[in-house]
């Protein structure tokens, strides 16, 4: 365990607090070590930001691995004299970075708090001011070995490049600054916004919706990740890159700024964190809510219109599975990093062929409909799935039950998404109510594939007694329902964006190769979510519990 | 806010005051009563076993007591130290919440040197105790292993050594023996007893009625959030003579919902 012995001049709350910190993070490393797709994951997203930092490399083969320059060759740019192009990309790099870890620092505190977990005992023994800053700290330490692969991978990139040692320091130093100042006004940031749920009825009731500006703005950072980086380069934000480029061309009036301000804010926003803390610890549980149940019995209730597609016991699944979603919006946060990876992608294809906009939209939709609990259905039963399996043909329910849980809101949503895009992009009616009929066909596929891969491959931790939660799908159910579903939208993105290229080019007219592609991606659809259905009621009929 | 002539805001020196005293304590959550009019008194040393229905208010009452909630209306002193001396009161309370409080990715020794280091007892103070203690719950062979592979009586054991390693002198246990099997409950009840004979005041809330019967000097009875009866588990059971003189029945009479019990009219006998 950690020292706990009195260190002269730090005061006992202090001691108190880094206890708190250090015990918190290897309480963190060991919960990532014992699921071991949490680890790769983690694993692959810092060596996926450091490669990135890193940028290209002058080793044979390497450019076949990543192409985009990054601190080395920006140290090279300065070292020949270049300044102010490469400054700029660094200074918005600085920026993407930090937002990054706001962004990751707010959802993480919003979502499951430092010290949530027995917080009571915590208090009790240690005191508030503790715990607030223990818990502080430790998203410090995290956010810090985090981000500090990626910085210090980058500075060494720099420091290389450019031939400047103090480069390399110097970008350690502004990578310090900048965790330094990000967690902690994250974490007040995830405070605030807690006492706001507590407090306002309104906020609490639509605390989804409420947060979904925060999952867009993630979205767009990656989406239009160089757009982002010539916004932030503009911004007191990127000033962090001139400290890191003090005496390269960094502008030291900036690179002193932030140096001065960091530990300012740092403290202050420490500080600021106890009272805050303590609100949302000491506060009374809120007032009994409109918990949804209203909303759910209009989806799934005992209504004639749907007594016709689904029997009440799928329907009863179904309202379960709303609900629980519904009071937990924060269970499905895990499948918004998945497709934040992949949206780059459609971004891509979108900005080389923008008539291609209503299929993507019908294809990430359909994907970000089959993301949810259907990935998972054995998992996100939990608890629950003894009484389910042990009903009357419980797991042909349970399936039909997720299954309608996913398309019921899920398909007439991507309809008018992908309806809207069409709009946005000129259709002609035919091609409008085409991509409509598209996104709500894709849709229904994805939640019969999703809940074929899940019941396939399922993520049990949910059964234990202590885990009534909603579970995460396993790391290689979700990859391989994003290939499944990118395999299946493929001949439609092809087909309606290359479309006019084809035509252009003598081959057949454009509306052909378009109906050829929504026709294949339709059969491929019409396949894939046949197998995966009779996998997922094949499988669930032959389940043993352990 | 410190009480005056007190360094600490308590005066725990050990005289014949109470452990525990409230007068006319009341918690609401906006119209809804979870306690009202709540007065006791509770002797040093002494076992108070809480008493009553779910939902009745124990565990709001509990976490008054231990400041981890303020109260809507009336004081309450623990140790000597008013409940709105938060730092007071926590330096002498234990509190065993009904989940135990134990973190599943350490071994039970990493978490109890974790709670003496945030309790801030020197090292060579926290390792014979957290010794002995393990020992006295039947757990040093386990000691090293990580909670998650614990049942669920271990963790609780693992809660009640985390609660008393400070030796305070008023332990709160929320039902410390439910999901116990009879050996660990038994375990537990000697436990209990132990700390009772070192001085600690134990308040003791659980729905397992002989546990109260075999360990309380007194029992307090909670319904819909007022205290309809209380006393020694003997006077309570001489009242209930006709009805079997057992506690089960002076439970179920005094807890019954079409009873009406009035806080200005509760059934107590010594309160």
């Amino acid at each position: 365990m950690a020292e706990t012995g009195s260190v002269p001049g730090v005061p006992p709350w202090l001691r108190r607090a880094w206890l708190i910190a250090v015990v918190s993070l290897r309480r963190q490393f060991r919960k990532i070590l014992a699921h071991p797709w949490l680890a790769f994951l983690q694993g692959f997203t810092v060596l996926f930001g450091a490669v990135v930092a890193v940028g290209q490399l002058p080793v044979a083969g390497f450019e076949s691995l990543w192409s985009q320059p990054g601190g080395y060759v920006f140290g090279r740019r300065v070292a020949a004299g270049e300044v102010a192009g490469p400054r700029g990309i660094v200074r918005g790099f600085a920026g993407v970075v930090f937002v990054l870890t706001l962004f990751l620092t707010v959802l993480k505190e919003t979502t499951e708090g430092a010290m949530d977990s027995h917080v009571d005992t915590m208090l009790l023994a240690a005191g508030p001011r503790s715990v607030a800053v223990g818990g502080l700290l430790w998203n410090v330490l995290l956010m810090g070995l985090q981000f500090g692969v990626v910085v210090v991978a980058g500075a060494v990139a720099f420091g290389a490049g450019s031939g400047s040692p103090a480069a390399t320091a110097l970008f350690v130093l502004a990578g310090a600054a900048m965790v330094a100042t990000a967690v902690p006004a994250g974490f007040v940031i995830a405070l605030l916004v807690r006492t706001a749920f507590r407090r306002v009825g309104v906020l609490r009731e639509h605390r989804l919706v409420a947060g979904a500006p925060l999952v867009v703005g993630y979205f767009l950072l990656f989406a239009r990740i160089r757009e982002s980086i010539e916004l932030l380069a503009a911004t007191p934000v990127g000033w962090y890159a001139d400290v890191g480029l003090l005496g390269l061309g960094g502008d030291p009036v900036a690179a002193a700024a932030v140096l001065a301000a960091s530990p300012v804010v740092a403290v202050a926003f420490g500080a600021l964190s106890v009272p805050l803390a303590e609100r949302v610890w000491y506060a009374d549980p809120p007032a009994p809510e409109d918990d949804g149940g209203a909303s759910a019995t209009v989806l799934a209730g005992d209504g004639a219109a749907l007594s016709v597609v689904a029997g009440r016991p799928a329907r009863a699944v179904a309202r379960t599975v709303w609900l629980r979603v519904r009071r937990e919006p924060r269970a499905l946060v895990f499948a918004a990093f998945p497709l934040a990876l992949v949206a780059s992608s459609g971004v891509e294809v979108v900005a080389r062929r923008p008539a291609a906009l209503p299929v993507v939209v019908a294809v990430y939709g359909a994907a970000t409909v089959g993301m949810g609990p259907t990935l998972n259905p054995l998992g996100a039963a939990g608890v629950g799935l003894q009484a389910a399996l042990t009903a009357q043909g419980g797991g042909r329910h349970l399936v039909h039950g997720y299954a309608l849980a996913a398309v019921l809101p899920g398909a007439p949503l991507v309809a008018v998404a992908a309806l809207v895009a069409g709009i946005a992009t000129g259709g002609p009616p035919l091609t409008l109510l085409t991509v409509a009929l598209l996104g709500a066909a894709l849709s229904v596929a994805a939640a019969l594939v999703s809940l074929g891969v899940g019941v396939a491959m399922p993520n049990l931790e949910g059964l234990r007694p202590s885990g009534s939660g909603i579970r995460p799908p396993k790391l290689w159910a979700t990859t391989a329902f994003l290939l499944a579903m990118a395999v299946v939208g493929l001949p439609a993105t092809v087909g309606v964006g290359w479309a006019g290229a084809v035509d252009a080019a003598g081959g057949p007219p454009a509306t052909t190769v378009a109906a050829g592609g929504i026709g294949l991606t339709l059969v491929l659809a019409a396949l894939a979510s046949g197998m995966a259905y009779r996998q997922a009621m094949a499988a669930i009929a032959g389940y043993e519990m352990e | 806010m410190s009480q005056p002539g007190d360094a600490d805001g308590s005066d725990n020196d050990g005289s014949a005051d109470p452990a525990i005293v409230t007068e006319n304590l009341a918690k609401r959550y906006g119209d809804v009563s979870a306690v009202e009019d709540l007065s006791v008194s509770i002797d040093r040393g002494s076992v108070y076993g809480f008493l009553g229905p779910n939902g009745a208010g124990k565990t709001t009452t509990m976490r008054m007591l231990t400041t981890l909630t303020r109260p809507s209306e009336g004081t309450a002193r623990v140790a000597g130290a008013s409940i709105e001396n938060r730092d007071a009161v926590t330096r002498h309370v234990g509190y065993l919440p009904e989940e135990p409080p134990v973190y599943d990715e350490l071994t039970a020794r990493e978490q109890l040197e974790y709670a003496a280091g945030l309790r801030d007892l020197p090292r060579g103070e926290a390792t014979p105790r957290i010794d002995a203690l393990l020992d006295r719950f039947d757990l040093a062979g386990d000691a090293d292993r990580r909670i998650d592979g614990y049942s669920k009586g271990m963790k609780q054991k693992v809660g009640v050594i985390q609660a008393v390693l400070h030796e305070p002198s008023v332990v709160f246990l929320d039902e410390p023996t439910s999901g116990l099997d009879p050996r660990a409950a038994r375990t537990m009840r000697e436990a209990i007893a132990d700390l009772a004979d070192r001085e600690m005041t134990v308040f003791l809330s659980t729905h397992i009625l002989p546990v109260v019967d075999e360990l309380a000097d007194t029992v307090g009875v909670l319904h819909d959030g007022r205290l309809v009866a209380e006393g020694s588990p003997e006077r309570l059971k001489d009242r209930a003579e006709g009805d079997g003189g057992s506690l089960e029945e002076v439970f179920l009479r005094v807890t019954r919902e079409e009873q009406p019990h009035r806080a200005d009219h509760p059934d107590t006998e010594d309160g």
